[in-house]
């Protein structure tokens, strides 16, 4: 629950750009979809984690 | 101290966000709203002295309300924190459709609480 989890999406954000142009200009736009699909896949799993502890945190918090 | 932590995490998490907006707009509302999850998590680690402080409330009588204060009061900060998350991804719909749960809910959970201030009221009426 830091810094570093911004900094990783936006790792796997650049990245993921960064392949995406590649395939486009060598004309994979099919893979370049699928680079994209999985950077997003690989981030939400990181973040749904992070808001689940957030969530079990205020509801302790104020006992919902 | 803390709002330095927290000022200078909400600049970076902008700063890369814009930097992700124009090639990747799904990663950039991502990071933001990781960078939101982490500010929200710094600052409800250091609510809970003031919980305490709203838990004395009910030595001098009126338990059962600080107990429906506060959920209401985590009702509308997870409401509040959902829309606000939905209006910045462009959502205006589902922002408002979760404002409106969210206040729904809180309505629902004070209801016991205005009971008994209609009933007091009505007490001093009539008395």
């Amino acid at each position: 629950m830091d810094i570093d989890l911004v900094f990783k999406i936006a790792a796997t954000g650049i990245i993921v750009a960064v392949l995406n142009q590649l395939l486009i200009r060598s004309g994979r736009e099919d893979q370049a979809m699928m680079t994209t699909l999985a950077g997003l896949i690989v981030v939400l799993t990181m973040l749904v984690g992070q808001i689940s502890d957030l969530f079990v945190l205020i509801k302790a918090l104020f006992d919902l | 101290m803390l709002i330095w932590k927290a000022a200078a995490l909400a600049l970076v998490t902008c700063v890369i966000a814009l930097v992700l907006k124009k090639d990747q707009p799904a990663y950039a509302f991502l990071a933001s709203a990781a960078g939101a999850i982490c500010l929200l998590a710094l600052a409800s680690q250091r609510l809970s002295p003031l919980l305490e402080w709203i838990h004395t409330l009910s030595e001098y009588g009126i338990a059962e309300s600080s107990a429906c204060l506060l959920q209401v009061l985590g009702i509308a900060l997870i409401g509040q924190f959902a829309s606000d998350l939905c209006r910045e991804a462009g959502l205006s719909a589902a922002a408002s459709a979760v404002d409106l749960c969210g206040r729904l809910l809180a309505l629902l959970q004070a209801l016991p609480m205005l009971q008994s201030l209609l009933a007091s009221f009505s007490g001093f009426l009539q008395g």
